[in-house]
Protein backbone atom coordinates (compact mmCIF):
# COMPACT_ATOMS: atom_id res chain seq x y z
CA UNK A 1 0.00 0.00 0.00
CA UNK A 2 0.95 3.30 -0.87
CA UNK A 3 2.02 6.42 2.05
CA UNK A 4 -0.86 8.84 2.44
CA UNK A 5 -0.11 12.29 3.39
CA UNK A 6 -2.62 14.97 4.21
CA UNK A 7 -2.11 18.04 1.91
CA UNK A 8 -5.35 20.50 2.91
CA UNK A 9 -7.72 21.20 5.92
CA UNK A 10 -10.25 22.83 6.48
CA UNK A 11 -13.97 23.67 7.92
CA UNK A 12 -16.65 25.96 9.49
CA UNK A 13 -17.15 27.03 12.79
CA UNK A 14 -19.36 24.43 14.73
CA UNK A 15 -22.88 26.29 15.80
CA UNK A 16 -26.45 26.24 14.86
CA UNK A 17 -27.56 27.21 11.69
CA UNK A 18 -31.28 25.98 10.88
CA UNK A 19 -31.49 28.74 8.13
CA UNK A 20 -28.48 26.80 6.17
CA UNK A 21 -29.19 24.11 4.20
CA UNK A 22 -26.63 20.81 4.39
CA UNK A 23 -25.40 21.61 1.06
CA UNK A 24 -24.49 25.29 2.32
CA UNK A 25 -22.75 24.15 4.94
CA UNK A 26 -20.60 21.76 3.63
CA UNK A 27 -19.44 24.10 0.48
CA UNK A 28 -17.14 26.38 2.48
CA UNK A 29 -15.25 23.77 4.10
CA UNK A 30 -14.43 21.98 1.20
CA UNK A 31 -13.04 25.28 -0.81
CA UNK A 32 -11.05 26.25 2.75
CA UNK A 33 -9.09 22.44 2.38
CA UNK A 34 -8.81 23.15 -1.35
CA UNK A 35 -7.22 26.20 -0.75
CA UNK A 36 -5.34 24.84 2.39
CA UNK A 37 -3.55 22.05 -0.14
CA UNK A 38 -3.12 24.36 -2.66
CA UNK A 39 -4.15 21.97 -5.60
CA UNK A 40 -6.21 23.14 -8.47
CA UNK A 41 -10.17 22.01 -7.77
CA UNK A 42 -10.07 19.19 -10.38
CA UNK A 43 -7.21 17.51 -9.22
CA UNK A 44 -9.14 15.56 -6.99
CA UNK A 45 -10.04 12.27 -8.33
CA UNK A 46 -12.86 11.05 -5.97
CA UNK A 47 -14.71 12.25 -2.77
CA UNK A 48 -16.19 10.28 0.42
CA UNK A 49 -18.99 12.39 2.37
CA UNK A 50 -19.70 11.64 6.18
CA UNK A 51 -23.04 12.23 6.87
CA UNK A 52 -25.17 10.28 9.76
CA UNK A 53 -28.42 11.99 8.83
CA UNK A 54 -27.86 14.53 6.07
CA UNK A 55 -30.29 12.61 3.60
CA UNK A 56 -29.47 10.80 0.27
CA UNK A 57 -26.30 11.91 -1.90
CA UNK A 58 -25.05 14.35 0.02
CA UNK A 59 -21.75 14.51 -1.01
CA UNK A 60 -23.30 15.07 -4.51
CA UNK A 61 -25.25 17.74 -2.78
CA UNK A 62 -22.68 19.89 -1.42
CA UNK A 63 -19.80 18.86 -4.48
CA UNK A 64 -22.46 20.23 -7.28
CA UNK A 65 -22.62 23.52 -5.21
CA UNK A 66 -19.28 23.85 -6.55
CA UNK A 67 -19.65 21.91 -9.42
CA UNK A 68 -16.73 19.51 -8.22
CA UNK A 69 -18.73 16.42 -9.95
CA UNK A 70 -18.47 13.47 -11.96
CA UNK A 71 -15.84 12.35 -10.09
CA UNK A 72 -16.78 9.26 -8.09
CA UNK A 73 -18.67 10.24 -4.89
CA UNK A 74 -19.65 7.66 -1.62
CA UNK A 75 -21.34 8.75 0.72
CA UNK A 76 -20.30 6.75 4.54
CA UNK A 77 -22.12 6.71 7.47
CA UNK A 78 -21.10 5.16 9.93
CA UNK A 79 -23.27 7.32 12.77
CA UNK A 80 -20.54 9.52 14.94
CA UNK A 81 -17.52 7.71 12.84
CA UNK A 82 -18.82 8.84 9.55
CA UNK A 83 -16.43 11.00 8.19
CA UNK A 84 -13.95 9.14 9.87
CA UNK A 85 -14.52 5.98 8.22
CA UNK A 86 -14.81 7.90 4.63
CA UNK A 87 -11.96 8.87 5.49
CA UNK A 88 -10.20 5.49 5.83
CA UNK A 89 -11.87 4.53 2.48
CA UNK A 90 -10.09 7.58 1.22
CA UNK A 91 -6.85 6.19 2.49
CA UNK A 92 -7.34 2.93 1.42
CA UNK A 93 -8.41 4.24 -2.13
CA UNK A 94 -5.06 6.46 -2.73
CA UNK A 95 -3.28 3.73 -0.94
CA UNK A 96 -4.25 0.72 -2.92
CA UNK A 97 -3.24 3.03 -6.09
CA UNK A 98 -7.03 3.54 -7.64
CA UNK A 99 -6.67 7.29 -6.99
CA UNK A 100 -3.83 9.79 -6.44
CA UNK A 101 -6.00 12.79 -4.77
CA UNK A 102 -9.26 12.09 -2.41
CA UNK A 103 -11.48 14.47 -0.85
CA UNK A 104 -12.66 13.45 2.31
CA UNK A 105 -16.10 15.65 3.39
CA UNK A 106 -17.85 15.11 7.10
CA UNK A 107 -21.26 17.47 7.42
CA UNK A 108 -24.31 17.36 9.59
CA UNK A 109 -26.85 19.73 10.09
CA UNK A 110 -28.75 18.36 13.26
CA UNK A 111 -30.29 22.18 14.01
CA UNK A 112 -33.74 20.09 11.97
CA UNK A 113 -34.38 18.21 14.95
CA UNK A 114 -34.91 21.40 17.05
CA UNK A 115 -33.57 20.68 20.50
CA UNK A 116 -33.41 17.41 22.44
CA UNK A 117 -31.38 14.05 22.43
CA UNK A 118 -29.85 12.21 19.05
CA UNK A 119 -32.93 10.73 17.20
CA UNK A 120 -31.76 7.41 17.54
CA UNK A 121 -33.04 4.29 15.01
CA UNK A 122 -36.35 3.06 15.82
CA UNK A 123 -36.04 -0.15 14.51
CA UNK A 124 -33.47 -0.80 17.41
CA UNK A 125 -35.44 -2.17 19.86
CA UNK A 126 -33.47 -0.63 22.95
CA UNK A 127 -34.22 2.30 21.31
CA UNK A 128 -37.78 1.36 20.97
CA UNK A 129 -37.71 0.59 25.01
CA UNK A 130 -36.47 4.41 25.46
CA UNK A 131 -32.39 4.07 25.03
CA UNK A 132 -31.02 7.65 25.01
CA UNK A 133 -27.54 7.92 24.00
CA UNK A 134 -26.89 10.18 27.56
CA UNK A 135 -28.78 7.15 29.65
CA UNK A 136 -26.22 4.58 27.58
CA UNK A 137 -22.83 6.97 28.44
CA UNK A 138 -24.52 7.57 31.92
CA UNK A 139 -24.42 3.69 33.09
CA UNK A 140 -21.18 3.48 31.31
CA UNK A 141 -19.84 6.74 34.10
CA UNK A 142 -22.08 4.95 36.85
CA UNK A 143 -20.52 1.59 36.70
CA UNK A 144 -16.84 3.10 36.64
CA UNK A 145 -17.31 5.33 38.91
CA UNK A 146 -18.82 2.59 41.50
CA UNK A 147 -15.52 0.35 40.49
CA UNK A 148 -12.94 3.09 40.59
CA UNK A 149 -14.54 5.31 42.79
CA UNK A 150 -13.92 8.59 40.57
CA UNK A 151 -16.63 11.11 41.76
CA UNK A 152 -19.03 13.81 40.04
CA UNK A 153 -16.43 16.15 40.45
CA UNK A 154 -14.08 14.12 38.45
CA UNK A 155 -16.26 13.95 35.28
CA UNK A 156 -16.94 17.32 36.00
CA UNK A 157 -13.64 18.39 34.99
CA UNK A 158 -13.58 16.97 32.09
CA UNK A 159 -16.03 18.98 30.79
CA UNK A 160 -13.83 21.99 32.14
CA UNK A 161 -10.88 21.12 30.89
CA UNK A 162 -12.46 21.17 27.30
CA UNK A 163 -14.43 24.19 27.90
CA UNK A 164 -11.13 25.41 28.60
CA UNK A 165 -9.28 24.94 25.10
CA UNK A 166 -12.63 25.54 23.27
CA UNK A 167 -13.03 29.04 24.61
CA UNK A 168 -9.05 29.36 22.36
CA UNK A 169 -10.51 27.74 19.55
CA UNK A 170 -13.17 30.06 16.78
CA UNK A 171 -14.29 26.87 15.18
CA UNK A 172 -15.84 25.79 18.33
CA UNK A 173 -19.81 25.99 19.26
CA UNK A 174 -19.30 26.94 23.10
CA UNK A 175 -17.03 29.92 23.31
CA UNK A 176 -16.82 30.46 27.20
CA UNK A 177 -14.82 28.66 30.00
CA UNK A 178 -17.14 27.01 32.84
CA UNK A 179 -16.74 26.37 36.32
CA UNK A 180 -17.51 22.76 38.49
CA UNK A 181 -20.03 24.24 40.37
CA UNK A 182 -21.49 25.25 36.66
CA UNK A 183 -21.07 21.84 35.43
CA UNK A 184 -22.31 20.19 38.36
CA UNK A 185 -25.50 22.68 38.68
CA UNK A 186 -26.61 22.43 34.99
CA UNK A 187 -29.94 21.01 34.38
CA UNK A 188 -30.13 16.85 34.84
CA UNK A 189 -30.01 14.96 31.40
CA UNK A 190 -29.39 11.37 32.37
CA UNK A 191 -27.79 10.94 35.42
CA UNK A 192 -24.81 11.23 36.25
CA UNK A 193 -24.98 14.00 33.46
CA UNK A 194 -25.79 17.06 33.71
CA UNK A 195 -26.86 19.48 30.67
CA UNK A 196 -23.07 20.67 30.53
CA UNK A 197 -20.82 17.01 30.48
CA UNK A 198 -23.00 16.35 27.40
CA UNK A 199 -21.89 17.72 23.86
CA UNK A 200 -24.14 20.44 22.75
CA UNK A 201 -26.04 19.27 19.14
CA UNK A 202 -25.72 21.77 16.50
CA UNK A 203 -24.36 21.88 12.58
CA UNK A 204 -20.88 21.79 11.11
CA UNK A 205 -18.32 20.73 8.30
CA UNK A 206 -15.47 19.89 7.67
CA UNK A 207 -12.78 18.33 4.67
CA UNK A 208 -9.75 17.06 3.84
CA UNK A 209 -7.64 17.00 0.89
CA UNK A 210 -5.14 13.92 0.78
CA UNK A 211 -2.69 12.79 -1.79
CA UNK A 212 -0.64 9.48 -2.27
CA UNK A 213 3.13 10.85 -0.80
CA UNK A 214 5.00 11.52 -4.37
CA UNK A 215 2.06 13.60 -5.78
CA UNK A 216 1.57 15.16 -2.23
CA UNK A 217 4.47 17.05 -2.30
CA UNK A 218 3.84 18.60 -5.72
CA UNK A 219 1.21 20.96 -3.95
CA UNK A 220 2.87 21.42 -0.33
CA UNK A 221 6.03 21.28 0.98
CA UNK A 222 5.10 20.08 4.56
CA UNK A 223 2.34 17.07 3.80
CA UNK A 224 1.15 15.38 7.17
CA UNK A 225 2.26 11.72 7.14
CA UNK A 226 -0.98 8.86 7.47
CA UNK A 227 0.53 6.51 10.07
CA UNK A 228 -2.67 4.36 10.61
CA UNK A 229 -6.09 4.35 9.42
CA UNK A 230 -8.33 2.09 11.16
CA UNK A 231 -11.94 0.88 11.71
CA UNK A 232 -13.40 -1.30 13.48
CA UNK A 233 -17.13 -2.54 14.00
CA UNK A 234 -18.39 -3.32 18.09
CA UNK A 235 -19.19 -7.25 18.05
CA UNK A 236 -22.93 -7.84 18.67
CA UNK A 237 -23.15 -9.09 22.35
CA UNK A 238 -26.72 -9.81 23.84
CA UNK A 239 -25.05 -10.78 27.17
CA UNK A 240 -22.87 -9.65 29.80
CA UNK A 241 -20.40 -6.83 28.63
CA UNK A 242 -18.40 -4.51 30.97
CA UNK A 243 -19.63 -1.51 30.22
CA UNK A 244 -16.25 0.30 31.61
CA UNK A 245 -13.88 -0.85 28.80
CA UNK A 246 -14.81 0.25 25.44
CA UNK A 247 -13.75 -2.83 23.96
CA UNK A 248 -14.19 -1.62 20.50
CA UNK A 249 -11.76 1.54 21.18
CA UNK A 250 -9.44 -1.17 22.77
CA UNK A 251 -9.28 -2.66 19.75
CA UNK A 252 -9.23 -0.07 17.56
CA UNK A 253 -6.09 1.45 19.13
CA UNK A 254 -4.34 -1.79 18.82
CA UNK A 255 -4.61 -2.01 15.62
CA UNK A 256 -3.57 1.43 14.93
CA UNK A 257 -0.68 1.17 17.01
CA UNK A 258 0.43 -1.73 15.36
CA UNK A 259 -0.20 -0.14 11.75
CA UNK A 260 1.53 2.77 12.70
CA UNK A 261 4.64 0.95 14.69
CA UNK A 262 3.79 3.22 17.79
CA UNK A 263 3.11 3.37 20.82
CA UNK A 264 1.15 5.11 23.49
CA UNK A 265 3.99 6.93 24.88
CA UNK A 266 4.68 8.08 20.89
CA UNK A 267 1.40 10.03 20.91
CA UNK A 268 1.67 13.73 21.95
CA UNK A 269 -2.01 15.43 20.68
CA UNK A 270 -4.86 13.30 20.44
CA UNK A 271 -8.63 14.00 19.58
CA UNK A 272 -11.07 11.63 21.10
CA UNK A 273 -15.00 10.96 21.17
CA UNK A 274 -15.68 13.03 24.55
CA UNK A 275 -19.53 12.92 23.59
CA UNK A 276 -19.75 12.57 27.34
CA UNK A 277 -17.58 13.72 29.95
CA UNK A 278 -17.22 9.99 31.22
CA UNK A 279 -15.81 8.76 27.79
CA UNK A 280 -12.49 11.16 27.74
CA UNK A 281 -11.99 9.06 30.96
CA UNK A 282 -12.39 5.72 29.26
CA UNK A 283 -10.72 6.75 26.87
CA UNK A 284 -7.21 7.92 28.27
CA UNK A 285 -7.32 3.96 29.45
CA UNK A 286 -8.34 2.60 25.87
CA UNK A 287 -5.52 4.12 24.80
CA UNK A 288 -3.30 3.52 27.16
CA UNK A 289 -1.86 7.21 28.46
CA UNK A 290 -2.45 6.04 31.73
CA UNK A 291 -3.91 2.76 33.49
CA UNK A 292 -6.91 0.89 34.35
CA UNK A 293 -8.54 2.63 36.91
CA UNK A 294 -6.11 5.93 37.06
CA UNK A 295 -8.39 8.20 34.65
CA UNK A 296 -9.34 10.83 37.08
CA UNK A 297 -5.83 11.13 38.43
CA UNK A 298 -4.24 11.43 35.15
CA UNK A 299 -6.75 14.39 34.42
CA UNK A 300 -6.44 15.50 37.85
CA UNK A 301 -2.97 16.02 37.30
CA UNK A 302 -3.07 17.75 34.76
CA UNK A 303 -1.34 14.93 32.22
CA UNK A 304 -4.12 16.01 29.49
CA UNK A 305 -3.86 19.45 29.54
CA UNK A 306 -1.98 21.27 26.54
CA UNK A 307 0.26 21.56 28.36
CA UNK A 308 0.65 18.16 29.76
CA UNK A 309 2.10 14.42 28.78
CA UNK A 310 -0.49 13.97 26.04
CA UNK A 311 -2.98 17.02 24.96
CA UNK A 312 -6.02 15.43 24.88
CA UNK A 313 -9.03 17.54 22.81
CA UNK A 314 -7.13 20.93 22.76
CA UNK A 315 -9.36 21.92 20.26
CA UNK A 316 -12.30 21.28 23.13
CA UNK A 317 -13.27 18.38 22.03
CA UNK A 318 -16.68 17.32 21.13
CA UNK A 319 -17.67 18.91 24.57
CA UNK A 320 -16.50 22.70 23.82
CA UNK A 321 -16.57 22.12 19.97
CA UNK A 322 -19.50 20.69 19.43
CA UNK A 323 -20.63 17.33 17.96
CA UNK A 324 -22.28 17.57 14.48
CA UNK A 325 -21.83 14.09 14.51
CA UNK A 326 -21.49 13.64 10.92
CA UNK A 327 -18.35 15.69 10.79
CA UNK A 328 -16.90 15.33 14.01
CA UNK A 329 -14.55 12.87 12.30
CA UNK A 330 -13.34 14.93 9.77
CA UNK A 331 -13.03 17.68 12.18
CA UNK A 332 -10.99 16.40 14.60
CA UNK A 333 -8.00 15.36 11.76
CA UNK A 334 -8.57 19.31 10.98
CA UNK A 335 -7.40 20.39 14.33
CA UNK A 336 -4.69 17.26 14.20
CA UNK A 337 -3.30 18.76 11.29
CA UNK A 338 -3.06 22.78 12.88
CA UNK A 339 -1.54 20.94 15.47
CA UNK A 340 1.03 19.42 13.86
CA UNK A 341 2.04 21.78 11.53
CA UNK A 342 2.19 24.82 14.55
CA UNK A 343 -1.12 26.60 13.16
CA UNK A 344 -3.38 26.27 16.35
CA UNK A 345 -3.33 29.90 17.71
CA UNK A 346 -3.94 29.53 21.58
CA UNK A 347 -4.44 26.24 21.77
CA UNK A 348 -1.01 25.26 20.45
CA UNK A 349 1.05 22.17 21.43
CA UNK A 350 4.67 22.29 22.37
CA UNK A 351 5.99 20.61 19.11
CA UNK A 352 4.02 18.18 18.91
CA UNK A 353 5.23 15.29 16.52
CA UNK A 354 2.81 12.33 16.26
CA UNK A 355 -1.38 13.15 17.01
CA UNK A 356 -4.32 10.82 16.79
CA UNK A 357 -8.25 11.22 15.96
CA UNK A 358 -10.65 8.84 17.16
CA UNK A 359 -14.53 9.03 16.92
CA UNK A 360 -16.70 6.07 17.82
CA UNK A 361 -20.50 5.85 16.70
CA UNK A 362 -22.99 4.14 18.98
CA UNK A 363 -27.05 4.07 19.71
CA UNK A 364 -27.97 0.57 19.01
CA UNK A 365 -28.87 -2.57 21.08
CA UNK A 366 -26.44 -5.59 22.23
CA UNK A 367 -23.18 -3.73 20.81
CA UNK A 368 -20.22 -1.09 22.98
CA UNK A 369 -20.33 0.99 19.92
CA UNK A 370 -21.38 0.16 16.05
CA UNK A 371 -18.32 1.66 14.37
CA UNK A 372 -14.83 2.88 15.58
CA UNK A 373 -12.26 4.65 13.57
CA UNK A 374 -9.10 5.73 14.83
CA UNK A 375 -6.12 7.78 12.53
CA UNK A 376 -2.74 8.28 13.38
CA UNK A 377 -0.37 11.42 11.74
CA UNK A 378 2.92 12.41 11.95
CA UNK A 379 5.23 15.18 10.67
CA UNK B 1 -74.28 8.48 4.53
CA UNK B 2 -70.90 7.44 5.27
CA UNK B 3 -70.50 4.80 7.97
CA UNK B 4 -69.17 5.76 11.47
CA UNK B 5 -65.66 4.18 12.33
CA UNK B 6 -65.64 1.75 15.07
CA UNK B 7 -64.63 2.82 18.16
CA UNK B 8 -61.12 2.66 18.70
CA UNK B 9 -60.41 0.37 22.35
CA UNK B 10 -58.57 2.03 25.17
CA UNK B 11 -55.92 -0.77 24.85
CA UNK B 12 -52.19 0.55 25.74
CA UNK B 13 -49.66 0.10 22.58
CA UNK B 14 -47.14 -2.21 23.26
CA UNK B 15 -43.68 -1.68 22.65
CA UNK B 16 -42.60 -6.02 23.13
CA UNK B 17 -45.40 -7.38 20.67
CA UNK B 18 -45.20 -10.88 21.24
CA UNK B 19 -42.56 -10.99 23.09
CA UNK B 20 -44.78 -9.77 26.21
CA UNK B 21 -46.87 -12.62 27.41
CA UNK B 22 -49.02 -13.11 30.14
CA UNK B 23 -50.12 -16.90 31.67
CA UNK B 24 -50.56 -18.65 34.51
CA UNK B 25 -48.19 -17.46 36.00
CA UNK B 26 -48.47 -13.74 35.76
CA UNK B 27 -46.31 -11.48 33.14
CA UNK B 28 -43.56 -13.72 31.42
CA UNK B 29 -41.44 -12.43 28.57
CA UNK B 30 -40.32 -14.77 25.95
CA UNK B 31 -36.84 -14.92 24.07
CA UNK B 32 -35.21 -17.40 21.95
CA UNK B 33 -32.98 -20.27 22.74
CA UNK B 34 -30.00 -21.55 20.27
CA UNK B 35 -30.98 -24.93 19.71
CA UNK B 36 -27.49 -26.06 18.20
CA UNK B 37 -25.38 -23.35 20.45
CA UNK B 38 -27.84 -23.05 23.84
CA UNK B 39 -27.13 -19.59 23.97
CA UNK B 40 -30.38 -17.54 24.83
CA UNK B 41 -31.79 -14.29 23.65
CA UNK B 42 -34.28 -11.53 23.90
CA UNK B 43 -35.90 -10.27 22.47
CA UNK B 44 -36.72 -13.38 20.32
CA UNK B 45 -34.92 -13.70 16.86
CA UNK B 46 -35.80 -15.99 14.27
CA UNK B 47 -32.08 -16.81 13.85
CA UNK B 48 -28.87 -16.86 16.38
CA UNK B 49 -26.69 -13.83 16.80
CA UNK B 50 -23.55 -16.06 17.77
CA UNK B 51 -24.02 -19.04 15.62
CA UNK B 52 -25.97 -18.00 12.58
CA UNK B 53 -28.24 -21.36 13.66
CA UNK B 54 -32.00 -20.55 12.15
CA UNK B 55 -33.04 -23.77 14.14
CA UNK B 56 -34.71 -21.29 17.30
CA UNK B 57 -37.32 -22.11 19.80
CA UNK B 58 -39.23 -19.99 21.71
CA UNK B 59 -38.02 -19.96 25.76
CA UNK B 60 -39.58 -17.77 28.79
CA UNK B 61 -36.98 -15.70 30.48
CA UNK B 62 -36.60 -16.21 34.09
CA UNK B 63 -38.68 -13.30 35.87
CA UNK B 64 -35.97 -12.25 38.17
CA UNK B 65 -32.22 -10.44 37.72
CA UNK B 66 -30.29 -8.11 38.96
CA UNK B 67 -29.45 -4.56 38.10
CA UNK B 68 -25.72 -4.13 36.71
CA UNK B 69 -26.33 -0.52 35.69
CA UNK B 70 -29.09 2.02 35.47
CA UNK B 71 -29.54 5.95 34.82
CA UNK B 72 -32.63 8.14 35.10
CA UNK B 73 -33.39 9.88 32.09
CA UNK B 74 -34.62 13.43 32.21
CA UNK B 75 -34.35 14.86 28.58
CA UNK B 76 -35.65 12.25 25.49
CA UNK B 77 -38.34 11.86 23.67
CA UNK B 78 -41.87 13.26 23.91
CA UNK B 79 -43.62 9.93 24.21
CA UNK B 80 -42.10 8.79 27.58
CA UNK B 81 -43.28 10.14 31.04
CA UNK B 82 -39.79 11.80 32.45
CA UNK B 83 -38.20 10.97 34.63
CA UNK B 84 -37.77 7.79 33.93
CA UNK B 85 -35.46 5.04 34.88
CA UNK B 86 -33.49 2.29 32.62
CA UNK B 87 -31.54 -0.35 34.00
CA UNK B 88 -29.21 -3.19 32.17
CA UNK B 89 -30.53 -6.27 33.86
CA UNK B 90 -28.80 -9.49 33.87
CA UNK B 91 -30.84 -12.89 33.90
CA UNK B 92 -29.83 -15.96 35.33
CA UNK B 93 -30.17 -17.41 31.94
CA UNK B 94 -27.09 -14.53 30.58
CA UNK B 95 -29.25 -12.71 29.10
CA UNK B 96 -29.05 -8.62 29.62
CA UNK B 97 -32.49 -6.34 29.20
CA UNK B 98 -32.69 -3.09 28.92
CA UNK B 99 -35.67 -1.95 30.90
CA UNK B 100 -37.98 0.95 32.67
CA UNK B 101 -37.05 -0.02 36.34
CA UNK B 102 -40.33 0.64 38.70
CA UNK B 103 -40.91 0.87 42.59
CA UNK B 104 -38.22 1.64 45.07
CA UNK B 105 -34.58 3.06 45.16
CA UNK B 106 -32.67 1.35 42.74
CA UNK B 107 -28.70 0.06 43.88
CA UNK B 108 -26.69 -1.83 41.40
CA UNK B 109 -26.84 -5.48 42.34
CA UNK B 110 -30.51 -5.13 43.42
CA UNK B 111 -32.81 -7.84 42.57
CA UNK B 112 -35.53 -6.70 40.49
CA UNK B 113 -38.67 -9.11 39.17
CA UNK B 114 -40.47 -8.60 36.37
CA UNK B 115 -43.74 -6.88 35.57
CA UNK B 116 -45.70 -4.50 32.76
CA UNK B 117 -46.43 -0.99 32.88
CA UNK B 118 -47.09 2.28 31.46
CA UNK B 119 -44.07 3.99 30.26
CA UNK B 120 -45.70 6.86 27.99
CA UNK B 121 -48.36 8.41 25.81
CA UNK B 122 -48.71 8.49 21.76
CA UNK B 123 -49.11 12.33 20.94
CA UNK B 124 -53.06 10.36 20.04
CA UNK B 125 -53.30 10.22 24.00
CA UNK B 126 -52.72 6.51 23.80
CA UNK B 127 -50.70 4.53 25.99
CA UNK B 128 -48.00 3.10 25.87
CA UNK B 129 -47.15 0.23 27.58
CA UNK B 130 -44.59 -2.29 28.10
CA UNK B 131 -41.96 -4.58 30.61
CA UNK B 132 -40.61 -3.11 33.22
CA UNK B 133 -38.46 -4.24 36.46
CA UNK B 134 -39.51 -3.69 39.67
CA UNK B 135 -37.33 -2.61 42.28
CA UNK B 136 -37.85 -5.23 45.44
CA UNK B 137 -37.71 -3.28 48.73
CA UNK B 138 -36.58 -4.97 51.72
Amino acid sequence: MREVEILGVGMVPFGRFPEKSLADLGYPAVLAAIKDAGIAPRAIEIAYCGTALGGMLAGQRVLGRIGLTGIPIVNVENACSSSSSALRQAVMAIGSGAADVALVIGVEKLSKYGGGTLPLEEEDWEVRQGLVMPAVYGMRAQRYMHEFGATAEDLALVAVKNRRNGAANPDAQMRKPVTVEEVLASRPVATPFTLLQCCPMGDGAAAIVLAASGVARQFRADPIRARASDLVSGKFEPGFRDMTIPEITVRGAHEAYEQAGLGPEDIDVAEVHDAFSIAELLYYEAFGFCRRGEAAAFLRDGSSDIDGKVAVNPSGGLLAKGHPIGATGAAQVVEIVRQLRGEARGRQVANPKVGLTHATGGGIAGFDHGACSIHIFSR
Amino acid sequence: MAERPTEVPDAPLSLAGAALQRNAEGICLIGSICLRCGINVFPPSPVCPRCQSEDMAAAEMPRRGRIYAFSTVHAGPKQWIKPYTLAYVDLPNDVRVLAHLRGGEPSLGAEVMLGAGIVGATPDGQAIETYVFDVESH
